[in-house]
């Protein structure tokens, strides 16, 4: 499973999000996750359809690569747990 | 002699100035004189309650004073007047109606008391001669303005609702001190804040709660995040330290400058009725969205249009790499103006609430200016924190949303509250 993390260095929203990240990387190892940034990495930003008005967004795929979720905005470490672990025992 | 007559010619010269309604009985030779200085503002209830009980009972005041009636919202002059005797009585936020007689004051006015404490204080003038400070002031007009105050000021606008022995002592004998009446109806002794008056308890509540509003919003510190995130990427710690400083302090004083222009503006036109309504619709217009951006509960930051946020970065690269630290400082102060410029005109509701509020409480300018740095450093907290963190910790943080989401509540509800209180109360953030 992978989740694909879309930020910027001037969004607040995306620093608050990174020690999370960085915890629940550690919780679940075997969660593959990339970090994209929306200046630096334009080009892949907008190949994956992202036309967002807000960061940052958290794009979800199962173990087929199909993308199955995207979130919005700030989310609670417990729930982002909840969610990968539900995409993640579906697919098994 | 020579007094007598430069006496004869200013009382001379107020009567020009004043317009007496009422002549009651004629003045009594045997009792000294007493005067009634009332400071009070249009608009304000409790002022209007205590002028209509005044004109339904002084001819029951025995011996009979002279009344002044001193409108501070629509005279300067009497402002600046009422200014100066906050200072001489250690009450800058004294708030009106404020009611001088003698060497004794009241603030406030309470149905049934306040009466009976202005009739017991002008028995008790009468009974041990009280000269007010005030006296020498009003009878002698502009002339003696300069006693008390640093600069020249025009004669107050006095009016006069009743006059029985308008006879001014001119002398110019010490200045007593005045002193607060022991039967205060509307204001609190505490034992560490001294005599406070309570409808003025809020305005320093008032001025955190908007300040941090104004200021705390995580996602309007793009700029701020990707200058820290450029001097990380540095060696010098001192460098790091001026730049990122430079730029704060710039944008403070930007802001400062903006709301010292709001302020000075509402102190000149603030008393116009109008004005305070359309301050108090703007008060509820900004309240409700606040508390929409509260019901929405929208995470994370809009994505700033690409071309804007480019220009900006681009020009942050330039500077932060000069070798040259005074064109670099110059470069930032620059950029933080550009950019704070631009943001005002987005961000003028609060300030221009928040400003009209305090330029309705009638304080002296050292009041003024103690609010707007608390406001200021209310609205750049959170710069601070973020810069200050950064560096010391070499790691940049962002500030959650979630705290974004209960401050447009709590905000929503206290600056919409600010404005029907500015519309339908307003006595209630005048110190009324």
């Amino acid at each position: 499973m992978k989740v694909i993390k879309i930020g910027a260095r001037w969004c607040s929203g995306c620093l608050v999000m990174k020690p999370r990240w960085v915890q629940i990387e550690t919780e679940l190892p075997w969660l593959h996750t990339v970090y994209l940034d929306f200046d630096d990495d334009a080009a892949e930003v907008k190949k994956l359809g992202i036309v967002a008005d807000r960061l940052p967004v958290f794009i979800f795929y199962d173990d087929n690569g199909q993308e199955v979720n995207r979130l919005v905005g700030e989310v609670g470490k417990e729930d982002l747990i909840s969610l990968i672990n539900q995409i993640h025992y579906k697919n098994s | 002699m020579k007094y007598w007559l430069l006496g004869l010619i200013i009382l001379f010269l107020s009567w020009l100035t004043v317009s007496p309604q009422v002549l009651a009985a004629p003045p009594s030779p045997e009792t000294p004189p007493v005067s009634i200085y009332i400071f009070h503002s249009n608009g304000c209830p409790h002022c209007a309650d205590l002028l209509a009980w005044l004109r339904g009972h002084y001819q029951e005041f025995n011996p009979q004073p002279t009344f002044y009636l001193l409108e501070v919202s629509n005279h300067p002059q009497n402002l600046r007047l009422f200014a100066g005797v906050g200072e001489l009585t250690d009450q800058p936020d004294g708030g009106v109606p404020f009611i001088v007689v003698g060497n004794q004051y009241l603030i406030g006015y309470q149905t049934g008391v306040t009466g009976l404490d202005l009739q017991q204080m002008v028995s008790s003038c009468v009974s041990n001669h009280c000269p007010s400070p005030l006296d020498n002031i009003i009878a002698t007009a502009s002339a003696s303005l300069t006693d008390l105050f640093d600069q020249p000021i025009a004669p107050p606008a006095i009016s006069v609702v009743a006059t029985a022995s308008a006879i001014v002592d001119t002398d110019s004998s010490p200045i007593p001190d005045l002193h607060q009446s022991t039967t205060l109806p509307s204001v609190l002794h505490l034992p560490i804040f001294g005599t406070i008056n309570p409808s003025l308890l809020s305005l320093p509540l008032l001025t955190v709660v908007l300040g941090l509003l104004d200021g705390f919003n995580p996602c309007a510190m793009w700029v701020l995040l990707f200058l820290i995130s450029l001097l990380l990427g540095m060696t010098d710690r001192k460098r790091m330290w001026l730049l990122g400083f430079t730029f704060i302090g710039t944008s403070a004083l930007i802001y400062l400058l903006f709301l010292t222009a709001w302020l000075n503006f509402f102190l000149y036109i603030g008393w116009i009725p109008i004005v305070r309504i359309i301050i108090g619709a703007v008060a509820l217009i900004s309240g409700y969205l606040h508390l929409n951006k509260w019901r929405q509960h929208q995470t994370g930051c809009e994505v700033v249009p690409d071309e804007k946020r480019h220009q900006i970065f681009g020009r942050l690269q330039a500077i932060t790499q000069n070798h040259n630290l005074v064109l670099a400082l110059i470069g930032i102060a620059l950029l933080a103006i550009s950019v704070n410029i631009v943001e005002l005109v987005c961000s003028a509701g609060l300030p221009a609430i928040f400003t009209n509020t305090l330029s309705l409480s009638h304080l002296s300018w050292w009041r003024y200016a103690f609010y707007l740095a608390l406001y200021l450093l209310m609205f750049m907290l959170d710069d601070l924190l973020v810069f200050i963190i950064a560096i010391k910790t070499l790691e940049v943080t962002g500030i959650s949303a979630k705290y974004t989401h209960w401050a447009n509540l709590v905000g929503g509800i206290v600056i919409a509250l600010l404005g029907l209180a500015l519309i339908f109360r307003p006595d209630l953030v005048m110190g009324g």
